[in-house]
């Protein structure tokens, strides 16, 4: 020990050494703080080749980067924007992840003018802390977004934040690739004589059957060891509860979905699909290789994913098996008269913000009140006219050398991060496959009445919601795994609800509550 | 400011031993000023890029405001440790992770020891060549893939694995959801991804043992096993104690990105560690004051065991850190 | 005793032979499916030999003209990268190493506690800021340059050289640097190979640096670029619109042929670097 005690003082001189040496480095640190600031004005006036009406204006902006589509400068949709707009934006995108960059050019306060956000939850945070600005106060100089708010309430609101400002550009008309459905291989229900079933009942007796054809099949396969969350979204609705904390709108109040009766009979069902063979053993740990293996091989025969999978499986598999027919399956309803319905995931939670640093913040105003135009709708949505688009009567049609989405995305830029906030969803749809197109159409049929409304939380709230709300889901999630593979039995159901409720299942229900009511009360347009 | 008053301080505390101390000290400076100047490009590195960033630790006992700055922030004190300490699963997640690091340590550590003296004893150069290089391939395999191939090899329908098994009658074994095999799982995985690589360092090693001494060995009729006794591991001996106190100090360090991707509900019981929670809970908002504070918490208990794990082999072998 | 020692080698080639079947295999079989035409990758029937052999994935791979500058960022990265961190970490340890050195302790201590505690990702990225590092060759190489399990590893193997040998270098008059010039490096090839294929292999793999600290894309490195193009099929989870239709599907094969590309250049390394792996040089030296 008294080794120890010399050993200490040594150590105090070298970190007194270090505290000074960092004084002074931390001195000439901050002399340097501004040295890169310049650089986002440059290129103000560059070349005047926009129209003469429109004076040229340059706004520096972060955009995200898709790596199917890589951002490129050369995109005529920027152009396009040009022409109508007078607006050059100078792009930076990230070397990696979004939210990384966003990060680190916030914590460095170097903001460009235009910030794209992956979500509602990092504009809040963001907005509330100062970094963004509120455009609710600049809805004066917004005559098209005033109109259009008044147009699409709900998506308005959904853009609001707990402090009752709007820190991010309101969308409408995209999200719809995020649709998760139930599909199924028409090709070998038909061959079997079994009819597309409607309930759960009727799935597990089509299941069985194909067992019974089968056996070494697990007719039934989901990616649950990759996309759990979206996929528990789609079994509770399917017996009209939800994942987690939901809003019942024919009773006006929040509940808490896995604590309900109907969360029992679905981890019921799905007891016996396991215990019966009909969902592969290792379903929790099924990764996308797998999954997509058993779909194709025809070792299973449902499954529920992303709707563009339906064209995914069909593509590469009628090539050697030309019977393969992958098809749109209406969502079973779980309960005797339940709905059938697929969760609300059609909406998109990414968009544009302003820098509050920004000192065109009037300019940026007008520039984005063009896109909630119908010509700036038409724009973002279809091109220009005679360059991608024709126009049959009032019909517009994208020219025959666009076939696919992406390929379209990629030469024109259109529908790209930053080059829009309201959509017409009919161009991106008549780039479909006529069985994606049918499948879109069929699935509208089983939204559910209306989205389930997501109100913005205070600090304190989401503080709540990531810790309180981070147990109760593991017990959840853990539970869940538990009842369906057998290792705790279902008679245990009283007990699990009591151990939720314990880990404070009402305190979360209530944060809902709260922000729920508190943005009821918000005026959408401003005073 | 604070500059001044610290060399006040500094030089105030001095006058009273003034004479011998400044006679040591130009003694030591003028013995030892070579050796400063060798090492002071290191401590500028250490001073810069990794004591400088540390002023980034205040944001622990701060609720962290990114665009007002770490200054600005809003004072919290510990109410982040306190609401680590108070989370139901505080005593189970240290538990897995303890566990799932001490596996690593005790399986792990020795298994590239193992290879480096098997590889020592091969007599065919080729051949010790292409083991030596093909061993170390699995060390570029990103864990994204890694977690993958382990669970599908690992998959009670068409597994590898399983197949064998099924061949030996066994099984299927259902592994990846069953609590009780995820620690040898995950530290197998380890094993396999990193001994290769991790041989490298005994492999340079073995290079400073003088062969003289196989051949004298040899000449009295030791035998092999004997050879490695009391020729290899003593030769080796200093890197084998200081990777192992290196690695005591690591056993909570265990990467998140591996454990997250192999993980899944039905084995939350064992597999579910510090670093996946903190995964889990900064998913929902991007608190960095809540993980960084957890961070120092580990941060803390890992300097205690390199400081013990130092302390004792002080005490019983001649190798220490410091 | 001659029979002891054959079954001794055969036992040990029969570990050692497993050990590369293990190792070996997850390799070959992703070069197989990277051959592989992609119905039959989809339908899981590629082992460890190509079926419909196609040079297609890495034709996609290979004619990116951006690949080629991020591979010369890339050697650049690592060349400059690891000659700098052999330099201060081979100074930095040899002065460790030195027990007659002053304040040896307490700076070592100071160098481990770093291992436990970091400023975290943004307090460092605004001290590379400040330093004007962003965008540079410079910021890929020193925030990096110096990992601390190296530093005592290397310290280590230079404790191990015989103090008798400093002794004459300083009879010979050498001062301290001299005697690390003269004596210690030439001694130490084993262990600056060693230390220089980790520091390499790092450097080559290194994506984090870059994502931080690199904004113009004519100076990302391979493993951005590659990255980047193998991201959209990765994502697992995470926010609901962040998935979905926005995000193509990767082929494992594409997956598998980037893999091959970007690493099979420095795995070439190791195989050179063996030839330091002597026993007996050092001892060799010192007699001689």
């Amino acid at each position: 020990m008294g080794m120890g005690v010399g050993y200490m003082k040594k150590w105090m001189t070298a970190s007194l050494l270090t505290v000074m040496a960092l004084l002074l480095l931390s001195g000439c640190s901050s002399n340097n703080n501004n040295a890169a600031a310049p650089e986002a004005a440059v290129q103000e006036g560059g070349e005047g080749s926009g129209s003469p009406s429109v004076p040229a204006k340059t706004f520096t902006a972060l955009l995200d980067n898709n790596a199917t589509f890589p951002y490129s400068e050369s995109w005529p949709v920027w152009s396009w924007l040009k022409e109508k707009t007078g607006v050059t934006l100078e792009v930076q995108t990230p070397s990696g992840e979004l939210e990384e960059s966003l990060n680190l050019a916030i914590a460095s306060k170097n903001l460009p003018d235009l910030l794209y956000m992956p979500n509602r939850k990092e504009s809040n945070k963001f907005g509330q802390q100062g970094a963004l600005v509120d455009i609710k106060e600049h809805l004066d100089k917004m005559p098209n977004l005033s109109k259009w708010i008044e147009k699409y309430p709900d998506e308005a609101k959904a853009a609001l934040s707990a402090d009752g400002k709007m820190y991010m550009f309101p969308n409408q008309g995209f999200g719809e690739t995020n649709r998760l459905v139930w599909m199924y291989r028409k090709d070998v229900f038909d061959k079997e004589g079994l009819k597309a079933p409607t309930t759960y009942e009727e799935l597990h007796e089509a299941l069985k059957v194909l067992k019974a054809k089968y056996p070494d099949s697990f007719p039934l396969s989901i990616r649950y060891g990759q996309n759990p969350d979206e996929l528990n979204a789609s079994m509770t609705i399917n017996f009209g509860t939800s994942e987690g904390a939901y809003y019942n709108f024919d009773t006006s109040e929040w509940h808490y979905g896995p604590t309900e009766p109907a969360y029992k009979e679905m981890l019921g069902m799905w007891k016996s699909f396991y215990d019966e063979g009909l969902i592969p053993p290792d379903f929790l740990s099924l990764q996308t290789k797998q999954w997509q293996d058993m779909v194709s091989t025809g070792k299973s025969f449902v499954t529920v994913d992303y709707i563009s999978r339906i064209d995914f499986f069909n593509n590469a598999m009628q090539k050697d098996n030309p019977e393969f027919n992958m098809q749109f399956l209406a969502p079973p309803a779980g309960l005797p008269d339940g709905k059938q319905l697929n969760p609300y995931f059609h909406y998109l939670e990414s968009g544009l913000t302003v820098a509050s640093t920004s000192k065109q913040i009037d300019d940026i105003m007008a520039y984005m009140d063009f896109f909630y135009t119908e010509e700036g709708r038409t724009l973002a949505s279809w091109g220009k006219e005679g360059e991608t688009y024709v126009k049959e009567g009032d019909v517009i049609k994208f020219k025959p050398e666009y076939t696919d989405v992406t390929e379209m995305r990629k030469q024109t830029g259109l529908q790209t991060s930053g080059t829009y906030t309201w959509i017409d969803f009919d161009a991106h749809l008549s780039l479909f496959s006529d069985n994606l197109k049918h499948a879109y159409e069929e699935a509208a049929k089983y939204d559910p009445s209306a989205m389930q409304p997501r109100p913005a939380f205070t600090e304190q709230e989401n503080e709540v919601i990531s810790l309180t709300g981070e147990a109760i889901n593991k017990h959840r999630d853990e539970s869940f795994a538990k009842f369906v593979t057998g290792s705790r039995n279902l008679a245990e159901w009283d007990m699990y609800v009591e151990e939720m409720n314990s880990l404070g299942v009402d305190k979360l229900i209530a944060v809902y509550k709260d922000a729920y009511d508190r943005m009821q009360n918000v005026q959408l347009n401003g005073d | 400011m604070g500059q001044t008053s610290v060399l006040q301080k500094e030089s105030a505390g001095n006058n009273r031993g003034r004479p011998q101390l400044r006679e040591r000290v130009m003694r030591t400076w003028r013995k030892n000023k070579l050796l400063w100047l060798l090492f002071l490009p290191c401590l500028l590195y250490y001073l810069i890029f990794k004591y400088l960033p540390m002023f980034g630790l205040v944001i622990t006992f701060k609720d962290f405001n990114l665009f007002k700055g770490i200054w600005a922030s809003e004072w919290v004190g510990f109410k982040y440790y306190r609401l680590f300490l108070e989370n139901p699963d505080f005593l189970l997640l240290m538990k897995n992770t303890f566990l799932l690091g001490l596996y690593r340590l005790v399986f792990g550590f020795p298994a590239p020891i193992l290879l480096a003296i098997l590889l020592n004893e091969v007599r065919k150069a080729s051949f010790k060549r292409l083991v030596q290089t093909v061993s170390y391939l699995p060390h570029f395999i990103s864990n994204v893939i890694v977690a993958s191939m382990v669970i599908m090899f690992l998959s009670p329908t068409g597994g590898l694995i399983n197949n064998l098994l099924g061949g030996l009658g066994i099984g299927p074994v259902n592994f990846m959801n069953e609590p009780g095999f995820f620690r040898l799982i995950y530290v197998l995985s380890e094993i396999w991804q990193h001994i290769g690589w991790e041989t490298i360092i005994y492999l340079a090693a073995l290079t400073a043992i003088d062969p003289q001494l196989y051949e004298a060995a040899e000449m009295d009729g030791a035998s092999r096993l004997r050879r490695i006794w009391h020729i290899t591991l003593p030769g080796i001996s200093p890197a084998i104690v200081i990777t192992l106190i290196l690695n005591i100090g690591q056993v909570l360090e265990i990467g998140f990105e591996k454990v997250f991707l192999m993980q899944n509900p039905a084995i939350y019981e064992t597999a579910d560690i510090i670093s996946t929670y903190v995964y889990r809970v900064g998913m929902q908002q991007g608190n960095f004051s809540y993980g960084a504070s957890i961070d120092l918490f580990m941060g803390i208990i890992s300097l205690v065991f390199i400081y013990s794990a130092n302390w004792i082999s002080r005490r019983i072998s001649e190798t220490s850190l410091w | 005793m001659k029979f002891r020692i054959n079954l001794f080698s055969i036992i040990n080639g029969i570990v050692l032979l497993l050990v590369v079947v293990a190792t070996l295999y997850p390799f070959v079989h992703m070069l197989a499916v990277s051959l592989s035409s992609d119905s039959n990758v989809i339908q899981n029937k590629v082992s460890i030999w190509p079926k419909g052999f196609n040079l297609d994935m890495y034709k996609v791979v290979l004619e990116d003209s951006k690949i080629w500058v991020a591979y010369k960022n890339t050697i650049i990265y690592t060349v400059t990268g690891t000659l700098i961190s052999l330099l201060i970490t081979s100074t930095g340890a040899y002065a460790l190493s030195r027990s007659d050195m002053a304040l040896r302790k307490s700076l070592t201590l100071m160098i481990v506690v770093t291992m436990f505690f970091s400023g975290g990702m943004i307090p460092t990225f605004l001290v590379v800021r400040s330093l004007n590092l962003v965008d540079t060759v410079w910021g890929m190489v020193l925030p990096g340059a110096v990992s601390t399990w190296n530093l005592i590893l290397m310290r280590t193997f230079f404790a191990g050289i015989p103090k008798e040998l400093e002794e004459s270098g300083r009879m010979d008059g050498l001062h301290d640097i001299g005697i690390f010039a003269r004596i210690i490096v030439p001694l130490s090839k084993a262990s600056f190979a060693t230390i220089a294929l980790f520091y390499a292999v790092s450097m080559w793999n290194n994506f984090l640096g870059p994502l931080l600290y690199l904004r113009s894309s004519e100076l990302f490195p391979l493993q951005v670029l590659l990255r980047n193009l193998v991201l959209a099929g990765s994502t697992s989870s995470g926010d609901v619109a962040g998935i979905g239709g926005d995000n193509q599907i990767v082929e494992e094969s594409l997956k598998y042929a980037t893999i091959m590309v970007s690493t099979l250049p420095i795995l070439a390394v190791y195989p050179f670097i063996q030839k330091y792996f002597v026993q007996g040089a050092m001892i060799g030296a010192v007699k001689g």
